[in-house]
């Protein structure tokens, strides 16, 4: 059985009288009544003009309507209440009507109504004048006035958002223009007040207010930062700045408010909420919207009609939505171009620094060694020549060839001092840079431990490489230094008579390279102390050479093997001896700063 | 007879008379030019081995190298770069010279590379 559906028609009344339903009775219809009782019920105007257009009757509605009393209208000529800029084509209507008997003729105008504002009437005259009982035109007249004020509106907010949209749109292809130009403090600066500026002018056009302002807000509670306004007087706007207590938004936003414009990111401040509120500017109603780039809130939108109330629709809303996404990504480029900028002028300032630090540092090289090359040639050449003219056992010249020897000692001494100092300022200026070549390291121990025994045959140096090389990567001359710092300070520390281990180890990941003496051994806070700068173990006395040093040559070597991956450490006791030792990854590895 | 013919460049003239009082007692005969003045001494004179300073005024050993380099008829002599420069192996690998020198530097290295480059520059005893 099919299912019934209950009808949208409800079912019949009872009948409330026997005339329910029926026609209306000829009686009362030839009842004069009848007729005055649909006038005096009738929402339209209905009126008789005469053909000078002189009212000869009017509906009671035109209370309602007009605001006059029919009596007021009556022998008025209607033409008189039109509006000026209506009048013409009302009267062509008029005229037509006059000519085209019987036939309805519309027109829609302004009509002033009793309170001096302007009612839109749509109207449909008909002429009647040869109808012996009505004799006249026969006027029908709706009020249009709030249809026509809405559709206005809907027209010009049309309008407005296209303008918008167009206008965004530009907004857009500044910003896109602007991150193609080189960014310079000035430039960020000034494009982005020209961006903020068009952007509130934008935002004025588009929604018809009466202020706008755009503030940056560097931090959620700090203070606002003034970016671009628009429609403020001169006094208004040194508020505005002033930033004065009491004048900000924050002073007049309720706990409320302020909830809701941070979850929803726009809310209206209504001064008729309460009769003690005033807003800023005494404004009626004061829109915010948030800035906000992701999750950071980054300044605010703020807009006003001034003291006129203001209802802000959803398409409004919208826009200003929009306004305060752009205006939000106006200030984040700003602030990461500002950013750029400055990132520039550290690198630059950088740079220059450390152009000045390596000229610097090359002619202290230059000047300290070549007198050291002089002195150093003519003591050679000095030595070469007695040398030569000394013959059997002259203790006269031999004792001249000792302090020769000595005083080359001396002046070798002070080219690794000056060498040690020069390092230092490099390692300081971040401009020690390590070589990246192959080489191997077995090589570059026994060349070292080599050149220490050329230099004191005495000591008893004990080398243990491995049965192949340790091909690796790196900076073989700076390896080496590492390896003959190790060394001297072994045979500085220890004991003549006592010998030193040299070792060199891989095993597959990393080499580990140690030098192992049998001197006074360090205690454990020393053991991280020494490869501090300048630092000097207390108490401890060398035992040969003449090197003392000026406590830097483990610093270096710890910079130079941490440079290339490695690690630096040492392994003693007091009274026991030390292992100084170190690690390089075998793995290809690029050191921090390749030349 | 020498061992060979030396020209030294360099523009400090204390070392100009270390440098050659050393060759000259090794027997080498020297020949001295600051800056510059090398390139005609050079082209002239033909010697068997130059050694250069890096760091001079006006123009540097970079430069004077460059233009032995260029000129055939300097191009192929041995070229010993000496600086007291600390970043003299860097700048020597930029330069087109055969060996480096750094200063401060005992003389047996000195006799050591000049020797080793009048050899292979196959300048036997030659009497200029």
């Amino acid at each position: 059985m099919p299912p019934t559906f209950p009808t949208a028609v409800p079912a019949r009344a009872p009948a409330a009288s026997s005339d329910s339903g029926l026609p209306v009775s000829t009686a009362a219809l030839d009842k004069p009544e009848f007729y005055q009782a649909l006038l005096d019920q009738a929402t339209d105007l209905v009126a008789v003009l005469d053909a000078d257009g002189n009212f000869r009757y009017s509906s009671p509605s035109c209370w309602r309507i007009l605001g006059f009393s029919p009596d007021v209208l009556i022998g008025a000529n209607a033409f008189t209440f039109i509006h000026p800029d209506d009048l013409q084509a009302v009267l062509a209507a008029f005229a037509r009507a006059l000519a085209t008997s019987g036939e309805p003729i519309t027109a829609t105008f302004r009509f002033r109504h009793a309170d001096k504002s302007w009612r839109v009437l749509e109207t449909t005259g008909t002429n009647r004048l040869t109808d012996p009982v009505v004799h006249g035109i026969v006027i029908n007249s709706r009020d249009v006035t709030d249809r026509v004020q809405a559709e206005a509106d809907r027209n010009a907010l049309r309008v407005r958002e296209q303008e918008s949209l167009a206008a965004l749109l530009q907004m857009a292809e500044a910003l896109v223009l602007l991150d193609n130009e080189a960014a310079t403090e000035e430039s960020v600066v000034s494009g982005t007040d020209a961006v903020a500026q068009h952007l509130v002018d934008l935002t004025r056009r588009a929604l018809g207010c009466r202020r706008v302002t755009i503030s940056a807000l560097d931090h959620p509670t700090g203070p606002v930062r003034p970016v671009a306004f628009v429609g403020l007087t001169p006094e208004e706007e040194q508020t505005w700045r002033s930033g004065a207590p009491g004048t900000g938004l924050r002073d007049h936003i309720t706990l409320a408010e302020r909830n809701l414009l941070w979850s929803e990111g726009i809310v209206v401040l209504d001064a008729s909420a309460s009769p003690e509120r005033a807003l800023p500017f005494a404004a009626q109603t004061v829109l915010c919207a948030l800035l906000r780039v992701g999750p950071r809130i980054v300044g605010v939108l703020s807009l006003d009609h001034g003291a006129t109330p203001h209802y802000y629709a959803a398409e409004e809303l919208a826009l200003a939505r929009a306004v305060a996404s752009l205006a939000a990504l106006v200030l984040e480029r700003d602030r990461l171009l500002l950013e750029r900028a400055d990132a520039q002028a550290k690198e630059l300032a950088m740079r220059e620094t450390n152009r000045r630090m390596d000229a610097f540092l090359a002619l202290a090289s230059h000047e300290l060694k070549t007198p050291l090359t002089t002195a150093g040639g003519n003591v050679q050449i000095a030595a070469r020549r007695l040398e030569s003219v000394i013959e059997g056992d002259n203790g006269q010249l031999a004792n001249v060839m000792l302090l020769l020897a000595r005083a080359l000692r001396g002046i070798d001494r002070i080219n690794m001092l000056v060498d040690d100092l020069l390092d230092i300022s490099r390692i300081q200026a971040d401009q020690l840079q390590p070589r990246h070549e192959r080489y191997d390291l077995t090589v570059v121990v026994r060349d070292a431990v080599d050149e220490q025994r050329d230099l004191d045959p005495t000591r008893e140096l004990s080398l243990t490489l491995p049965a192949e090389g340790i091909p690796t990567l790196g900076d073989p001359v700076r390896i080496g230094q590492v390896v003959l710092n190790y060394l001297t300070n072994a045979l500085k520390y220890s004991p003549p008579e006592q010998p030193i281990e040299i070792g060199v180890q891989a095993n597959g990941t990393q080499a580990r390279v140690w030098v192992c003496d049998l001197g006074p051994g360090l205690a454990p806070t020393d053991q991280e102390r020494v490869w501090e700068r300048f630092h000097r173990v207390e108490g401890i006395m060398h035992q040969s050479g003449s090197r003392v040093g000026l406590g830097l040559g483990l610093y270096i070597s710890k910079t130079i093997i941490e440079q290339h991956g490695g690690q630096v450490g040492v392994t003693s006791a007091p009274g026991e001896g030390a292992t100084f030792w170190f690690t390089i990854p075998l793995v290809p590895h690029t050191p921090d700063r390749v030349s | 007879m020498t061992k060979g013919l030396v020209l030294v460049v360099d523009d400090d003239p204390d070392i100009i008379e270390v440098v050659r009082v050393a060759l000259e007692d090794e027997g080498y005969q020297v020949l001295a030019a600051v800056n510059g003045a090398a390139l005609p001494i050079a082209r002239e004179r033909h010697p068997n081995v130059i050694l250069l300073d890096i760091m001079m005024p006006g123009m540097d050993g970079i430069e004077v190298s460059r233009m032995l380099r260029a000129d055939p008829r300097t191009a192929d002599i041995p070229i010993i770069a000496m600086s007291a420069h600390d970043r003299l192996r860097s700048i020597g690998a930029k330069m087109a010279v055969n060996d480096g020198l750094p200063k401060p530097f005992m003389l047996n290295q000195l006799f050591e590379k000049v020797a080793h480059w009048m050899e292979s520059a196959g300048a036997g005893a030659k009497d200029q």
